[in-house]
C-alpha cells in the first residue's frame, strides 16, 4: 500500500505540472487564417454531392504506400467526385528523413491530434469525417478499397451544393466559394479553404518482401500545404434556409516553395458542431 | 476518450456479471436475495397546466408533464451495483427540455475495501468544499453532474485518504465532450501523529488538483475575424484547505486557484480564478455562532467552455446566505455569481434558559443571521483575448444582496409552540440577469404549530412583505409589490395531512396564488396532491438556481422506496 500512496503522489505531481496550460499574453489571439465577408450568390451552383478523403500518413510509415495506390485507383474510378487530401501526421511516421523538406503542417497536426490517439496506425483515413456513433469517427484503413462508402456518400442527397474558383492577382490569390442550401439546415455550418500540392518527390519508407526499404524520389500527391482558412473552418453565414445562396471572397498566399501549377485548392462546408463534412469541392489554383 | 466509454460498458457488465455469479453461489446458503440485497426507490411527479394570462402561465400541449426515476442498488458485502431509469415525457415546466426521452441514465458498479474502493461507471464525488470539483446531482433543480469513468480512493493509512478520477460529465442524455481528471489528498493530522492523538486541537489537511482537457475550437477574435482565440486545451486548478478545531472552537479555510480558462462565462478572458472560503465557528450548550466569509474571482470552471447556464460546473461555489424556508423569505433567492463575488455572513443561536424572564417555562429560541454579498471591484483592461480586468483584492463592488433576519421561537404550552420572524433584504435585480433599482423588503412571518393530540397537529403561517419594488410589465418581474399570505395545514390520523395557502399581491404587485395540498403517508410511501397556480421565479438550493415558470394546475407527486 505505501507503494500505490507513492505512486498516487507522484502521478499527482505529474498531473499537476501538465495538465494546465499556460498562454503567453501575447499569445492570447494568434492569426487564424483568411477570412472574408459573406454575400449572396446568384451564381449557377452544381447540387452535385462529393466525397472527401483525408489520408493521414508519413514519409516513414511504410504501409502508407500501400494506401498510395487505392486511393490512386478509387480516384481513377470517381474522378471529380472524389477529393483527396494527404495529411502528414506531427509524430515520428511524419519526420522527414534525410533532412528533406518537412510536409507537416500545423494545422494538420490540429485535425490529427483531435480525431485521433497518439498511436493511431498508420496508414488511417476519414471519409467526410462520419461518424460511427455519436462519440467515434469511422477510421477507415485506406490499404483496402472502401468504394461501398463512397457509394452510400454520392448516392445520397446533397445538403449543399458547392462551387468555386480561384483567380491570381500578383502575388495574391482569391477564392470564390459559392455554396447553395439543397435543403434547410439549422445546424451551425463552417467553411473551410485548403490547398493541396501534387507531385512533391522525398525520401519515403515502404514495407517490401525484402523488408523495409527507403524509396528515393517517391511521389507524394495530394499532401496538405495548408489551411488556408482556420483549422476548423469559418462560419457560414446564412439563414439556413432551403433555396438560400451564398458567396465568400477569400484572399490568400501560398509559399514560394510551392509549385503552384501542381496545386489545388480544396473548400468543404462541414456541421460546425459534429463536424461532419456536407460537401466538398475542388479547383486548381 | 472513445474508448474510454466502452471500456467501462464492458467493466460495468463484466462486472454485474461477476456479481450476479457470485450472488447466485452465495444464494446457496440463502442469505438476502441472492447473497445480497436490493433496496431502491421511486419518484414520480406529475404536472397539468394551463393558461392564466395574469400570471403568465403557457398552456402545456401535452396536457400532462412528468418527470420519474427509479434508482436501484444491489449490494453485496463490499461490492454495489446500481443504476437509474429516468423518464421526462415530457420534462415538467421549468426543466430543460433536453432532458425529453426516457432511458438508464446512470450505472456503475463499485467496490468498497478497507484500504481501497473503485467506482466504475457513474459516480458523484467532491473535493473539500467543492470549490475544484463537486460532481453532484439535485432532481429539483434538474442538475445530474455526475461523471462517467473511474473513481478510485486510497487509503493507505488510517487519517489518510488519497482519491483520484476521471471522466466526462452528464449532459442530459449524452456526455459533453470535456475530460475531467483530478486527484486530492487529505491527511488528518491526529490519526498520524502519535502525540496529537489525544490532543483537544484537531486538525486536517487537504490539497486537490483538477485539470480538464477539451479540443480545441474556433473562437473568432471580435476586432478582428482574421484572428482566433488561442485557446487553452488543459486548464487545471488546484486548492489546499484545512479543518482546525480546538475545544469549542472551529475554523475551515480552503482556497482555490484557476489557470487561464476563457468560456463562454467570462467572456472568454484569460484572467486566472481565484476564491478563498473561510468559516469560523463556536459553540456550546445553548449558543452556537459561525461567521463566514468568501472572495470569489473568475471562478467558473466547466468542462465546455461554450456552456452557459447551470450544466456542466466542474465545481462548486458554496453559497454563505441563509436558505429560508418561509415563501417571501425566500422569495428572492440568491444566486451564486461564480465570475465575481465577495461575501460575509454571520450567524448566531442562542437559547434563552427555562423559568427565566424571558425564557418561561420552556424557554425561548433566537436565532439572528446577515449577510451581505458585493460584486468585486474591476477595472476593464479589454474584453475577448485580454486578461480581462485587474481587481482590488480588498475592495468591493457593486451590491448584490443583503439579508438580516431575527427569530424567535418560543413553546408557549405543551402543544403550542410560536415562531416570529422579521427579515430585511436588499436585492440587486442584476444578479439575475435585469437591470433596475435595489429591491428592499421587509418581511414579517408568524407561524404557529397546535399540536392537538398526539396524532393530530394543526398549523397556521401568516406572512407579510413590503417592498419598495413595484410591478414593471416591461421588466414582468412579478415578485415586486406589497404581499400577504396564509397558510393553513393539518396532519392528521398521522397518515393524512391537507394544507391551503394564499400568496396575494395587494398593492404595486401583481397575482393572487392559491394553492391546496392533500397527502397521504404510509411507510415509505408518500403520496401528494396540489391544485393551484405557482409564481414564476427562480428556485435555489446552495446557490445554484433554476428558473422556474408560471403554472397553474394540478401537481402530484409520489414518492415511496423498498
Amino acid at each position: 500500500m505505501k507503494r500505490f500512496s507513492i505512486l498516487s503522489l507522484l502521478a499527482a505531481a505529474l498531473l499537476c505540472f501538465s495538465a494546465c496550460d499556460k498562454i503567453a499574453e501575447d499569445e492570447f489571439v494568434v492569426f487564424a487564417g483568411a477570412s472574408g465577408t459573406w454575400y449572396d450568390s446568384q451564381a449557377n451552383i452544381p447540387t452535385e454531392q462529393r466525397a472527401f478523403v483525408e489520408k493521414y500518413t508519413g514519409v516513414r510509415c511504410v504501409n502508407c504506400p500501400n494506401a498510395d495506390v487505392v486511393l490512386h485507383d478509387l480516384s481513377e474510378k470517381y474522378g471529380d467526385q472524389l477529393v483527396l487530401a494527404a495529411v502528414h501526421v506531427p509524430n515520428n511516421f511524419g519526420k522527414p528523413i534525410h533532412g528533406e523538406q518537412d510536409l507537416r503542417t500545423e494545422k494538420g497536426s490540429t485535425w490529427f491530434n483531435t480525431f485521433f490517439s497518439p498511436s493511431q496506425n498508420l496508414p488511417s483515413a476519414l471519409l467526410n469525417r462520419t461518424k460511427v456513433d455519436e462519440n467515434s469517427l469511422d477510421i477507415i484503413d485506406p490499404q483496402a478499397r472502401f468504394d461501398d462508402k463512397i457509394d452510400a456518400i454520392l448516392a445520397s442527397v446533397s445538403q449543399v451544393g458547392m462551387t468555386m474558383s480561384c483567380t491570381k492577382d500578383g502575388n495574391l490569390y482569391n477564392a470564390e466559394v459559392h455554396i447553395q442550401f439543397n435543403q434547410t439546415i439549422s445546424d451551425p455550418l463552417t467553411m473551410t479553404l485548403l490547398v493541396v500540392e501534387d507531385k512533391i518527390y522525398t525520401t519515403q519508407q515502404s514495407r517490401t518482401a525484402d523488408g523495409i526499404v527507403e524509396i528515393e524520389n517517391y511521389e507524394q500527391n495530394h499532401v496538405l500545404r495548408d489551411v488556408v482558412t482556420d483549422a476548423w473552418g469559418i462560419d457560414v453565414v446564412a439563414d439556413g434556409q432551403q433555396g438560400t445562396k451564398r458567396m465568400i471572397l477569400l484572399p490568400f498566399e501560398i509559399n514560394e516553395a510551392w509549385n503552384p501549377t501542381n496545386c489545388h485548392l480544396i473548400a468543404f462546408v462541414s456541421n460546425k458542431t459534429t463536424r461532419q463534412i456536407i460537401n466538398v469541392a475542388q479547383c486548381d489554383l | 476518450m472513445k474508448t474510454l466509454s466502452k471500456y467501462l460498458r464492458t467493466i460495468v457488465c463484466v462486472g454485474l456479471i461477476l456479481i450476479f455469479q457470485f450472488s447466485v453461489l452465495n444464494s446457496v446458503s440463502a442469505q438476502g436475495i441472492m447473497g445480497g440485497h436490493v433496496t431502491g426507490n421511486i419518484q414520480l411527479d406529475g404536472q397539468i397546466s394551463s393558461a392564466d394570462s395574469i400570471i403568465g402561465a403557457q398552456d402545456v400541449p401535452e396536457w400532462l408533464l412528468m418527470n420519474a426515476r427509479a434508482d436501484i442498488l444491489y449490494t453485496n458485502g463490499g461490492f454495489s451495483a446500481g443504476l437509474r431509469f429516468e423518464a421526462y415525457q415530457n420534462p415538467m415546466l421549468g426543466f430543460d427540455n433536453r432532458y425529453k426521452g426516457e432511458g438508464i441514465a446512470n450505472y456503475f458498479v463499485s467496490y468498497q475495501g478497507e484500504k481501497l474502493s473503485v467506482t466504475a461507471g457513474n459516480f458523484y464525488e467532491q473535493f473539500g468544499s467543492g470549490m475544484i470539483l463537486r460532481a453532484y446531482e439535485d432532481r429539483y433543480l434538474g442538475i445530474d453532474n455526475s461523471l462517467r469513468g473511474l473513481n478510485v480512493t486510497l487509503r493507505p493509512f488510517n487519517g489518510v485518504t488519497i482519491k483520484a478520477l476521471a471522466g466526462k460529465q452528464r449532459y442530459f442524455w449524452n456526455y459533453a465532450d470535456g475530460m475531467v481528471r483530478g486527484i486530492d489528498g487529505e491527511v488528518n493530522l491526529n490519526s498520524i501523529i502519535r502525540c496529537m492523538a489525544e490532543s483537544r486541537f484537531r486538525a486536517t489537511l487537504g490539497a486537490g488538483f483538477v485539470s480538464k482537457y477539451e479540443d480545441d475550437q474556433t473562437i473568432a477574435f471580435p476586432d478582428n475575424p482574421s484572428y482566433r482565440l488561442n485557446l487553452p486545451l488543459n486548464v487545471g486548478a488546484g486548492a489546499v484547505r484545512m479543518d482546525l478545531a480546538y475545544g469549542n472552537w472551529g475554523l475551515q479555510a480552503e482556497y482555490a486557484h484557476k489557470g487561464q480558462d476563457p468560456s463562454i462565462m467570462n467572456n472568454f478572458i484569460y484572467r486566472e480564478g481565484e476564491a478563498l472560503m473561510l468559516n469560523a465557528t463556536y459553540s456550546q450548550k445553548g449558543f452556537s455562532a459561525n461567521v463566514q466569509a468568501k472572495r470569489v474571482d473568475n471562478m467558473s470552471f466547466k468542462s465546455v467552455r461554450s456552456e452557459s447556464g447551470e450544466m456542466l460546473y466542474i465545481n462548486y461555489i458554496p453559497a454563505i446566505t441563509k436558505q429560508h424556508t418561509y415563501a417571501f423569505l425566500s422569495m428572492y433567492p440568491y444566486a451564486t455569481q461564480t465570475t465575481g463575488e465577495m461575501g460575509l455572513q454571520g450567524d448566531v443561536m442562542y437559547k434563552i434558559k427555562k423559568e427565566t424572564l424571558l425564557g418561561g417555562k420552556y424557554g425561548t429560541d433566537i436565532h439572528i443571521n446577515g449577510s451581505i454579498i458585493t460584486g468585486i471591484d474591476t477595472n476593464n483592461i479589454g474584453g475577448a483575448g485580454t486578461r480581462g480586468y485587474e481587481s482590488d483584492w480588498f475592495k468591493t463592488g457593486d451590491l448584490y444582496y443583503a439579508d438580516a433576519s431575527l427569530e424567535v421561537a418560543k413553546k408557549l404550552s405543551k402543544a403550542v409552540k410560536l415562531t416570529c420572524t422579521y427579515g430585511y433584504q436588499v436585492f440587486n435585480p442584476v444578479v439575475e440577469g435585469h437591470n433596475g433599482p435595489l429591491h428592499h423588503n421587509h418581511i414579517v412571518v408568524g407561524d404557529l404549530t397546535w399540536k392537538v393530540n398526539k396524532k393530530n397537529v394543526l398549523r397556521f403561517e401568516a406572512e407579510w412583505m413590503g417592498s419598495d419594488s413595484k410591478y414593471d410589465p416591461n421588466v414582468d418581474d412579478k415578485r415586486c409589490g406589497d404581499w400577504i399570505m396564509g397558510l393553513v395545514e393539518y396532519n392528521f390520523t398521522s397518515a393524512w395531512f391537507v394544507s391551503v395557502s394564499d400568496q396575494y399581491a395587494y398593492q404595486d404587485g401583481i397575482g393572487n396564488y392559491y394553492n391546496v395540498s392533500v397527502g397521504y403517508n404510509h411507510g415509505a410511501t408518500r403520496l401528494q396532491l396540489g391544485y393551484g397556480k405557482q409564481r414564476e421565479g427562480l428556485l435555489c438550493i446552495g446557490g445554484v438556481c433554476r428558473q422556474v415558470p408560471a403554472s397553474n394546475g394540478l401537481t402530484f407527486s409520489l414518492t415511496t422506496s423498498f
